[in-house]
């Protein structure tokens, strides 16, 4: 089942919910490095809030919630994880970088469909989202796998976290 | 040809790295590099001169028994002992009835649906254990028990799933076949539990369909909560033996 369609002109750079293009940032932009600059994969609409996520497939802990390979930013004031430090710098690498794909239905789907143990994060416990390869595997990012991803807020929405499960 | 093995101790307990190239008696280069969690070889066997020959297994002097294909393979703990279950793939049991081998003759990839037994299985590990496909969904892998093994989650989605995205590289790369792809899993002797102690992965990459060009990429490991260092040393190994063997890098 196709969930993503193509962007249209108007959505590539839009604060909407995407997958690909670059960030919306709607404050100074601050790319997260960890080693290097994480590659952008995507963002996500909650509320008043835009979450961008990060993710360096290349990572071997790619897929943590709590380290190494991605982080989940929260804009406009969100606080970075402490595995990663801000760089100033508007643009950046990008997980799909061609595509710019936007959901055709909504994506929070109340409780998160797990594919292995609850794994929500305590330090960010409130499910926003998740993104299921099988519904696309053009918005995937390792993207020769078959997995899900999940994407949490603290309650301050603050703190943001995303993590895969496979 | 003699693959030529090359070990030594890291650490006791937590990681040996063996690596060495090897070249044929028809002089082609072949790549072989295996990262175990014990002294004693890997005991994968695949051959690269025939890799439609059949692995044995350690476990067991047996011949395994056939089934036709499966409809249906239950979520237990225990399946049918000494069996091969052929769902696309061949699954074979050990002496107790837990999932010894899986292997791909030839590997294609089409993703194959998940099911429960998934988290199921991963239960049985406890915490931080997943239910690990032996072969990936995404590599036509069953999600039924006969493919399903509890491992640690950075067994799981880093080391399994770099040898399958490997893998996956390789089927992508033009003029390439994987050949006798197989996941192998010991158990603790003297233990009946279903939390294998170790894994072994190997798949032979064939060029040109042509036997004389062959190379072996086997990876092994225990099945721990490994740190980032480890795996990160074993996953660049591990795809530095692939693109010697001629597959793009992943």
């Amino acid at each position: 089942m196709a969930r993503w369609r193509p962007a249209a002109a108007d959505e590539r750079d839009a604060a909407v919910t995407r997958i690909g293009g670059q960030p919306s940032w709607t404050r100074t932009p601050r790319w997260p490095v960890g080693g290097d600059l994480l590659p952008f994969w995507g963002q996500f609409r909650h509320d008043d809030l835009l979450i961008l996520v990060f993710v360096s497939p290349d990572d071997v802990l790619w897929w943590r919630a709590e380290e190494g390979g991605n982080a989940a930013i929260v804009e406009p004031v969100g606080e970075y994880p402490h595995w990663v430090r801000p760089r100033a710098l508007h643009a950046g690498p990008q997980v799909l970088p061609s595509d710019v794909l936007v959901p055709v239905d909504p994506l929070t789907t109340g409780e998160p469909h797990w594919i292995q143990h609850d794994d929500t994060p305590p330090s960010a416990p409130e499910f926003v989202a998740e993104v299921r390869a099988e519904w696309d595997l053009r918005a995937w990012p390792p993207a020769d796998d078959l997995g899900y991803m999940y994407l949490f807020v603290s309650a301050d929405r603050r703190r943001a976290r995303v993590l895969f499960q496979s | 040809m003699r693959w030529n093995r090359l070990s030594h101790r890291v650490g006791a307990a937590v990681i040996a790295i063996t690596g060495a190239a090897a070249v044929s008696s028809a002089g082609q280069a072949a790549t072989l590099v295996s990262l175990s969690g014990r002294l004693e070889p890997p005991p994968v066997t695949a051959s690269p001169r025939n890799p439609r020959q059949p692995v044995a297994s350690p476990r067991s002097t047996k011949q395994p028994v056939a089934t036709p294909r499966s409809a249906g393979i239950p979520c237990v703990k225990y399946l049918a002992k000494n069996h091969t279950y052929r769902s696309i793939w061949a699954y074979t049991t050990d002496d107790l009835g837990r999932p010894h081998q899986a292997q791909a003759g030839n590997l294609t990839s089409q993703t194959q649906r998940r099911s429960k037994c998934e988290q199921e299985v991963g239960q049985w590990g406890g915490p931080n254990h997943q239910g690990g496909h032996m072969i990936a969904a995404t590599l036509k892998g069953t999600s039924q028990r006969a493919n399903l093994v509890p491992v640690t989650t950075q067994v799981n989605l880093t080391l399994m799933k770099a040898f399958e995205n490997q893998a996956k590289r390789c089927l992508s790369t033009p003029n390439r076949q994987v050949l006798n792809y197989t996941t192998t899993a010991f158990y603790k002797r003297n233990d009946s539990g279903v939390v294998p102690d170790h894994l072994t992965m190997s798949m032979v990459i064939q060029r040109d369909r042509d036997q004389n060009k062959r190379g072996l990429v086997t990876m092994a490991f225990r099945n721990i909560a490994y740190g980032k260092g480890p795996m990160k040393t074993m996953v660049n190994r591990m795809k530095d033996a692939a693109r010697e063997a001629g597959c793009a890098a992943s």
